[in-house]
């Protein structure tokens, strides 16, 4: 119980919102442009709305999900709500489709750092990020929180600010808001699921952050969001300047936008550094967070205590590694995010949460009770006006 | 004592990253590289696969053989000049600058590329193959600007101009260049977008190579990759008019017998296009702001209020015939440079198998509707 207690406030609001929001959109962030308008042709932005929708609601799924066991890992409640075997089974879905999911984020960020390092080994690149990430991850998710709290908000802004002046940039600022085939947005919307795929990460941080009734369960969705302005702003600036038939064209539609623009007598004459820059650390943080909670699923699979999850990780970082290596050609990877990874993402991201959700409401199974939830909290947010008021 | 370890163990842990920073291990000399500043492409008679390419990079050396204190831009009797163009004929331009590399000890480098020049001869499949190796090249830099020449692309990189051409032709539209009318500048991805768009063609300004400079002369139409007709200096005033892109030029306003001059500090568009029952209505709604440069009366008594409601009058007319006479040339080669194909696409998605096929001829069939408000903002100083 000390224990408990301990780990209960670990993270605060602002690093469980930046942690959960730096958890998912690498996989498919640099091409994601181009899988939009290939399926949905000119109805890509709405899938693109629809997409962002769905993730901004099943994050609050998550959300509740975790308030309703709050001091449990995602495993633990899994296997509360659908019974030890079935719920061991359903935890250990996630973990080859999160390993596939990790591999392919690096082997895209490290095709996009090629540009810059064009005589540097693709395994060398890679083998730098993921020791960097393990290393982070080794730290727990304690350290995890509060690089995010750093790195996330920069990331954001630098976005932001990037894709905000060149979508002011562009010479014909056309946007679509005509809707014509719902089977095309439909197609877009299962195609783009990945973007939100590592959402799950919500679920095993449960017991790391401080749950308040009626707020806690907002982290999530902030988080949600703030992905979602980042996905629609990126798209906005990429197809109001090159088109829409164009952008079809282009395998990494991101990149080539951001050199598009040159803003002279600025501190960094060439734009796309930065955001390179910025969207290596982001992307070595998310493989941080995501070797932290696949090792930490894989010790509550296997019955070890959430905290002894270093030893995984040493089965966790080496696969992903291998995995960005095996992989050959951008095709390929967009194969396997269009065929494998979209699919996965509807049943990890979508069907398992929703189902567990519904079953735990049915069966009325919650350990959300008022001793357990917040009284400390709130006892110390009185001690604390008490101590301001007396002069 | 088991901090000072864990420190210890943090610093052998940061220093070993150290091993993972590739650093300068491949480190060059700016001496030791050379920018490729131009890429020339010419059709090569009875070899249809292959294309002669003039690739240029600035001569550095020539600044230090020549006294450099006399700032005569290091021309000195005809004989140097200030860059070296390499010719080869090769499949692409990669394998072409592959070939250039042996005939040059600096190593060769893409990312500040200026100008591109194509021949207007250069068959569709020719032009079409080119813009992808540029664009596929992940090196090279997509904002330099594209050109085309009637003679040679060869010629053009060979003028005797101060600065090397591909410089020279670059620095016609350079940011900080206010003047915009005269001339229709397109950079490489632009280029390659509109050819790639539905409802949206490209055009190119067209240079030769004069006796000491390069000149401008006019606008290339194409429709997709295929070049298939220009219009002459003059009308592509009326074509970025058409456009809303002058900035800063002056024009001379013919009335009559006699003629005055105005300054069009800035001109928007509105467009739009509305389907009818026999075919499309194109409308272009031309703002123009214009300052008065000189009057017919030579400033010989002051100007009334009417006068100047005359003189925008005027200028409405003329420049009302003139840009329906540049929109019905664009309308006879169907090439739609104006992008209303593409606007009509963003609005009605779901007509988008149709514009695509058939873009071409509804462009050309089309009833214009072209309109100018023209708004004289200052007379200067003089009455």
């Amino acid at each position: 119980m000390n224990q408990q207690n301990e780990r209960l406030y670990n993270l605060s609001a602002y690093q469980a919102i930046a942690l959960f929001s730096s958890s998912f959109l690498p996989v498919m962030f640099w091409i994601y442009p181009t899988v939009a308008v290939h399926y949905a042709r000119l109805d890509a932005q709405w899938s693109l709305l629809l997409t962002v929708l769905i993730g901004v609601l099943i994050s609050w799924v998550h959300g509740r999900l975790n308030d309703r066991f709050p001091n449990m890992t995602g495993p633990d409640f899994a296997c509360l709500v659908w019974g030890r075997w079935m719920g061991k089974l359903l935890t250990s879905l996630y973990v080859p489709v999160y390993l596939l999911f990790l591999g392919v984020s690096l082997y895209f960020t490290v095709s996009l750092m090629k540009y810059f390092f064009p005589f540097t080994m693709r395994m060398w690149l890679a083998l730098a990020m993921i020791t960097v990430a393990w290393r982070g991850a080794w730290c727990g998710v304690e350290a995890m929180g509060r690089a995010s709290a750093v790195v996330h908000p920069l990331t954001f802004a630098g976005i932001l600010a990037s894709f905000g002046a060149i979508l002011a940039n562009a010479d014909q600022p056309l946007i679509p808001f005509a809707f014509t085939s719902v089977s095309q947005t439909v197609s877009g919307t299962f195609h783009l699921l990945p973007l939100y795929l590592g959402m799950d990460l919500i679920l095993i941080v449960n017991p790391y952050y401080r749950h308040r009734r009626g707020k806690s369960e907002w982290y999530p969705v902030i988080a949600a969001a703030i992905g979602g302005v980042v996905v629609m702003l990126v798209f906005l600036a990429i197809v109001v300047n090159l088109g829409f038939t164009p952008t079809e064209r282009v395998a990494y539609p991101v990149q080539v936008v951001i050199q598009l623009i040159r803003l002279r007598g600025f501190l960094v004459e060439r734009l796309g550094i930065v955001i390179i820059i910025l969207s290596v650390a982001y992307t070595t943080l998310f493989l941080g967070n995501h070797i932290w909670a696949l090792s930490a699923t894989i010790a509550r699979i296997v019955g070890a205590s959430d905290h002894k999850f270093r030893p995984f990780t040493f089965f966790v970082a080496p696969a992903i590694f291998a995995i960005s290596q095996i992989i050959a050609t951008t095709m390929q990877a967009r194969d396997i995010v269009t065929v494998i990874l979209a699919p996965a993402s509807w049943v990890a991201v979508v069907l398992i949460p929703m189902s567990t959700h519904l079953l735990a409401t049915i069966r009325g199974i919650r350990t959300d009770t008022r001793e357990e939830i917040q009284p400390q909290g709130r006892q110390r947010r009185q001690a604390g006006r008490r101590a301001r008021r007396a002069p | 004592m088991r901090m000072r370890r864990a420190r210890w163990l943090v610093a052998a842990q940061t220093a070993a990253l150290l091993f993972l920073a590739t650093g300068c291990g491949d480190y060059q000399k700016i001496n030791d590289r050379s920018q490729i500043i131009g890429i020339g492409v010419d059709p090569v008679p009875d070899k249809p696969d292959m294309l002669a390419s003039t690739l240029q990079v600035p001569n550095l050396e020539i600044a230090t053989q020549q006294s450099p204190g006399l700032g005569t831009g290091g021309r000195q009797g005809g004989e140097a000049v200030p860059y070296k163009n390499f010719y080869v004929e090769a499949t692409s331009v990669q394998s072409a600058i592959s070939r250039a590399q042996t005939m040059y000890d600096k190593s060769f480098f893409l990312g500040n590329l200026e100008t591109v020049v194509f021949q207007t001869g250069l068959s569709e499949r020719d032009l079409t193959r080119v813009t992808e190796q540029l664009m596929r090249d992940e090196t090279i830099d997509k904002l330099a600007y594209v050109v085309a020449t009637r003679d040679s692309a060869r010629s053009v990189l060979e003028a005797r101009t101060n600065a090397p051409p591909a410089t020279t032709i670059e620095a016609m539209w350079y940011n900080d260049m206010p003047q915009r009318g005269y001339s229709a500048p397109e950079k490489l991805w632009q280029f390659w977008r509109d050819a790639e768009l539905i409802g949206r063609e490209p055009h190119v300004p067209l240079v030769e190579a004069a006796d000491d400079s390069i000149r401008v002369g006019g606008t290339e139409l194409y429709f997709g990759y295929q070049p298939v007709g220009w219009l002459t200096q003059d009308d592509t005033v009326f074509y970025n008019l058409l456009m809303g892109q002058v900035r800063a030029i002056s024009i001379s306003i013919p009335d009559g017998q006699r003629s005055f001059d105005i300054r069009v500090v800035r001109s928007r568009v509105h467009l739009r296009e509305i389907p009818g029952p026999h075919g499309m209505v194109l409308a272009d709604e031309i703002h123009v702001r214009a300052n008065l440069n000189s009057t017919e009366t030579m400033a010989q008594r002051p100007l009334t209020n009417r006068e100047v409601e005359r003189y925008e009058d005027v200028v409405e007319r003329y420049l009302q015939a003139n840009c329906l006479r540049v929109f019905h040339a664009l309308q006879s080669v169907q090439a739609d440079a104006i992008g209303f194909g593409y606007r009509y696409l963003i609005r009605h998605p779901e007509r988008i198998d149709e514009i695509r096929d058939r873009w071409g001829d509804e462009f050309g069939r089309a009833h214009v509707r072209v309109t100018v408000k023209c708004r004289i903002s200052r007379e200067g100083n003089l009455i």
